[in-house]
């Protein structure tokens, strides 16, 4: 067959070509979606849709994005354990909709599609009560947005809500989960559905346990195993479970046995999500993962030198940003509570227990002030 | 073109391809592909040449080369390997590496199926509607209205 010397792959069968484009990022896929009807149709396609994604996450394990509120600039970027920032870009961020008077930010990530809030602040004298929660859904890579219905009921305190974004494998949708108080009914909490397929809330049965306090920056749910995950704010009490398809409340148990310090009762370690799988960073930076039966943890590291005195872990936000060096280090992020959100990164040698501060170099302009760490991927997920 | 292998635990094969040519491989390294690894299930004589029909002695010379490197498992850690991958990929012409595509296709070798189409994918990925046609002759079957409606579609997809 090499005879019929001819350099072109109208031999490739459409099959393979498939296989060829499922490696494009979304960007380059829209752009050859006019190349033939052929390509259009398949750029539409919830299969290779699909495909695509697995490809995405395969090609780009390492990809994260960060938001920045101030100047509500959205980077998608991989840390390196020599650069905290390598490969920064901004991506295409739809500023229209979180408006003036708004606070508002990155609820949660998933698949590449991002659940923005934005709480309307009403001035105070009118009403304290009256403030609205504003969803809505974005996809960096193929710039798609879609509002979420508003709750039919406003929250009446959004300090104590649990909001939290992802993606249901079993029904193949993306939910959002909103747990509140009804307004005139105090301490009676509500939970709520929302299903992209459907593009309604609905009524579910209110998880067994209270709300956090009046949280003012609730830290967003980890999801894992299909389900989403919350730290008891409890002191070592266990994790708060709701399983996205079966809308089942459950509780697992903290890795960390030790006496409740009633002097201290909010618990620092971090949930976060490692290859998939669920994670605890404590605050004296051990790294504990849940197995796959999810009854029993593996500490994979603990730290052994005191290198990190100037970090404070007890008032952090740690965001795990996955193995590195070929799964013998991992990169956390750690955002310090009492320094203005201050960012650090920290490289965690699996090995030989070290954990050491990577210096933030090269980071984009006006970025100094980051808010919160998710994973993303660029996908061509829909949103219509 | 004989296999250079001189393990004396594996078992050896012999692949024939479609031009009559012989390689003499050991069998992890052939195992590679789910299409021989299947044949071999139903082969009474482990002795006789298993015909790769579909595919020339210079394509499965390399298809060879490739699984013997990824058959040795001790040595190259994940980053070597992926490097040689690379090096690998990029030593074909385009008209090699479809040939390579269409080989490891039919053999089922998944690992070198991802490795060629990500290669190619890499090369078109910059690339205009114009150009992926010429590349892969590709004909344009849309009239100039529906190909704008589409352009209209994502816009800023087009630029650069």
């Amino acid at each position: 067959m090499e005879n019929k010397a001819k350099t072109d792959c109208c031999y490739l069968p459409f099959e393979l070509i498939t296989e060829i484009l499922s490696w494009l990022p979304a960007k380059s896929l829209l752009r050859s979606a006019c190349v033939s009807s052929s390509w259009y149709m398949l750029t539409k396609d919830p299969k290779f849709m699909k495909l695509h994604r697995s490809r995405s996450l395969k090609a780009n394990l390492e990809t994260h994005f960060l938001f920045e509120c101030w100047k509500s600039k959205v980077y998608s970027f991989r840390a390196t354990s020599q650069h905290p920032y390598y490969h920064a870009s901004e991506l295409a961020y739809p500023k229209d909709i979180i408006k003036p008077r708004t606070m508002g930010g990155v609820l949660g990530s998933c698949n590449g599609l991002v659940c923005f809030h934005s709480i309307t602040l009403q001035p105070f004298y009118k009403s304290a009560y009256n403030n609205n929660l504003g969803l809505f859904l974005y996809n960096p890579a193929t710039r798609a947005t879609r509002l979420i219905p508003p709750l039919n009921s406003p929250m009446n305190n959004l300090l104590k809500r649990e909001v939290a974004f992802g993606y249901d494998s079993v029904s193949d949708d993306y939910k959002v989960l909103a747990i509140c108080m009804e307004r005139n009914d105090r301490n009676v909490e509500k939970a709520l559905l929302y299903s992209l397929k459907t593009d309604a809330w609905v009524n579910i049965p209110s998880p067994p346990w209270q709300l956090n306090q009046f949280c003012m920056s609730p830290r967003p749910a980890i999801l894992a195993d299909n389900s989403f995950h919350w730290m008891n704010p409890l002191l070592f009490t266990g994790i708060r479970c709701f399983d996205l398809f079966t809308q089942r409340y459950y509780q697992i148990p903290h890795p960390v046995k030790r006496e409740i310090n009633y002097t201290n009762c909010e618990d620092d370690s971090e949930l976060t999500i490692l290859e998939g799988q669920l994670c605890i960073v404590t605050y004296t930076l051990e790294i504990w993962v849940l197995n796959k039966k999810k009854i029993s943890w593996t500490r994979i590291f603990h730290h052994l030198s005191g290198q990190l005195k100037h970090v404070d872990f007890h008032h952090a936000k740690i965001y795990n940003l996955g193995f590195r060096d070929e799964r013998r280090s991992i990169i956390l992020a750690i955002a310090d509570r009492t320094r203005a959100l201050q960012k650090v990164f920290i490289c965690c040698d699996l090995q030989s227990k070290q954990a050491r501060e990577i210096e933030a170099t090269n980071l984009p302009d006006g970025t100094e002030r980051i808010i919160s760490f998710h994973p993303w991927v660029d996908s061509l997920v829909p949103l219509y | 073109m004989a296999s250079t292998s001189t393990s004396t635990l594996s078992r050896k094969l012999i692949l024939k391809s479609s031009d009559g040519e012989k390689f003499e491989v050991d069998e992890n390294v052939a195992m590679q592909s789910q299409t021989i690894k299947h044949m071999i299930e139903d082969l009474d004589d482990i002795n006789s040449p298993i015909p790769v029909s579909i595919v020339t002695g210079t394509i499965l010379s390399k298809v060879i080369e490739y699984c013997k490197k990824h058959a040795t498992e001790d040595s190259d850690s994940d980053e070597q390997l992926k490097q040689w991958d690379k090096e690998y990929a990029n030593n074909m012409d385009l008209n090699t590496l479809y040939y390579l595509l269409l080989a490891a296709n039919y053999m089922e070798i998944k690992g070198l199926l991802e490795l060629i189409t990500q290669c190619v994918a890499d090369m078109i990925k910059g690339k205009s509607p114009e150009e992926i046609r010429a590349h892969f002759n590709i004909k344009n079957d849309f009239t100039p209205q529906e190909e704008a409606n589409i352009r209209n579609e994502n816009p800023w997809a087009f630029e650069n």
